[in-house]
């Protein structure tokens, strides 16, 4: 690995749907850079955010056509890497969690068997020793019971535990990069502090990149350490988490400033106005 | 002046016997005509099920409830509909994927056996600031925002004083959610009406309610006043850590 160039480099990013003679883009040219640190993607719903993130792991669907001028992970050229490629880094250095567990888990598989399989991926343990790795990463999620919940079934879990299940089967391999879309929005309050807290401990201990998409910019703000802001498909603006209030595109700035806050009341929420110059850059 | 919405004593079971669990004890408040009253809590504390008690969706709850100064026994009436209408999270699936913007908007009046069907659609659709145009759209073919507009201008067709809005706003973006705040202040402002709003997001209750009451595990932990809220007021714990966690804002 070089010492130089960040975890992550990607350049460029387009991806677009429809035919080559009537194309539909839905990213146009994103560029960042992504090292051991916590970097949110925020916007609204069909700014392309989630869309970066699983083109990032070739997760998206035959027919969307994705070209970059540089897309590249540790050294690895994730434009010419062939499907074999992309299923030995998938998983094992790159991982990806979503917003709700109940449909990223099996239903008809019990927890223990499931985070099993993502242990026993690349390495054969006797049935003991993987029961035993299966409890060391429940518990490293804070699963207090992890014998008795690697018994449970998902629907017998509740939305913050299956989410941490989620977490320790993707720390049964040790990725380098998490892409988390939307961890946390359909968690309750207290439950998302918890999981926001295991985030951050992981990246703080096991050096892990994380990219955090998100719509809410009170709690991006909070945890994260860069923000890109995405509208129509571009990163209109790149700026530290604690900057966020002094943004300066009229874009960031409108949906700052469209937040209710307990605060700050005002009569009419300020609505944000839209410019056509935004997607025309 | 009466209360336009008093609960007293409201209780209620899912289950028979040993099995029976119940979900709300012994929840009462009040709300007075024309104020907007808030229900904050997590989720399974019990703010949807008030809601689906007020609205008709579950009768087998025990307690007194009147609306507009009529009791009310939990039976679905044409004349409950006059009085109470609600609003729902999800503006997907909350409008029929098959029946145009006309066609749900004309249902309630032509339950409740009303004329001037078009007139009235026309005027909902005012009020709401969607374009009249609208009533031939499919609900795919227009944006969330939009569609909750229509479930507004549904709620409201009936002309009720009573609206009862469930995380109207979750499923929006701020942007967007902005704008239907806005609508539902300026509804609320023209027409006198109450409303009963239910959010896990404290901004958007602080912003649109006067008074709020905090849930957990079925019951009111406690009723405060907006300004109580923000001025940091709050007597639970609990309540102190939802604001801690809304707060990042400031």
């Amino acid at each position: 690995m070089t010492t130089a160039s960040p975890l992550l480099q990607v350049r460029g990013l387009q991806v677009a749907y429809g035919t080559p003679a009537a194309p539909v883009p839905v990213v146009r040219g994103v560029s960042f850079d992504l090292g051991r640190e916590k970097v949110a993607v925020v916007g609204e719903s069909g700014s392309g955010k989630t869309t970066v993130g699983r083109a990032l792991l070739q997760l998206l669907p035959r027919q969307a056509r994705v070209t970059a001028d540089l897309l590249q992970f540790d050294g690895i050229d994730l434009r010419t890497a062939s499907e074999r490629d992309m299923a030995a880094l998938r998983g094992r250095r790159m991982s990806m969690i979503m917003q709700d567990p109940k449909y990223s888990l099996n239903p008809v598989m019990n927890i223990g068997r499931q985070i099993g399989e993502a242990v026993q991926r690349g390495q054969r343990l006797s049935r003991a020793e993987c029961s035993a790795r299966v409890e060391a990463l429940l518990q490293r999620v804070h699963i207090r019971e992890p014998a008795r919940v690697a018994a449970l079934y998902p629907h017998e879990v509740s939305g913050g535990m299956g989410q941490r299940v989620m977490i320790a089967m993707m720390l049964a391999q040790r990725p380098q990069l998490l892409i988390a879309d939307e961890p946390t929005s359909a968690l309750d309050v207290a439950v998302r502090e918890e999981v926001l807290g295991l985030l951050d401990e992981l990246v703080a201990e096991e050096g892990l990149a994380l990219l955090f998409i998100s719509h809410d910019l009170n709690l991006v703000r909070r945890f994260c350490d860069r923000v890109l802001v995405m509208y129509a498909g571009r990163v209109v603006e790149t700026l530290a988490a604690a900057d966020l209030a002094q943004a300066r595109h009229p874009y960031t700035q409108g949906l700052m400033a469209a937040l209710p806050s307990l605060r700050h009341r005002r009569a009419v929420l300020p609505v944000l106005q839209r410019d056509a110059a935004w997607s025309a850059e | 002046m009466s209360a336009m919405l008093s609960v007293q004593g409201l209780q209620l079971a899912f289950g028979e016997g040993r099995e029976a669990h119940t979900v709300l004890h012994d929840v009462s408040f009040e709300v007075a005509r024309g104020e907007a009253f808030g229900l904050v809590g997590e989720s399974g504390s019990g703010k949807t099920s008030i809601l689906r008690c007020l609205a008709g969706q579950y009768r087998h709850w025990q307690g007194q409830v009147s609306i507009d100064g009529q009791p009310y026994d939990g039976a679905r009436s044409p004349a409950h509909a006059r009085r109470a209408q609600m609003v729902f999270q999800d503006p997907y699936g909350s409008l029929h994927p098959r029946h145009t913007v006309r066609t749900a908007l004309a249902e309630p009046l032509r339950v409740q056996g009303l004329d001037r069907i078009d007139e009235r659609i026309d005027e909902a659709l005012q009020q709401v600031g969607l374009p009249l145009a609208f009533r031939f759209r499919y609900p795919h073919q227009i944006s969330g925002g939009q569609r909750q507009r229509v479930a507004i201008a549904r709620a409201l067709i009936l002309r009720p004083p009573l609206l009862l809005l469930d995380e109207p706003t979750s499923a929006l973006d701020v942007s967007v959610q902005a704008e239907v705040l806005n609508l539902l202040a300026d509804l609320r402002a023209q027409h006198g009406l109450t409303y009963v709003l239910v959010s896990h997001d404290l901004g958007v209750v602080a912003h649109l309610c006067d008074r709020l009451a905090v849930m957990q595990r079925g019951r009111i932990l406690e009723t405060l006043s907006r300004d109580a809220l923000c001025a940091g007021k709050a007597a639970h714990d609990y309540t102190r850590s939802l604001v801690a966690a809304a707060d990042e804002a400031a």
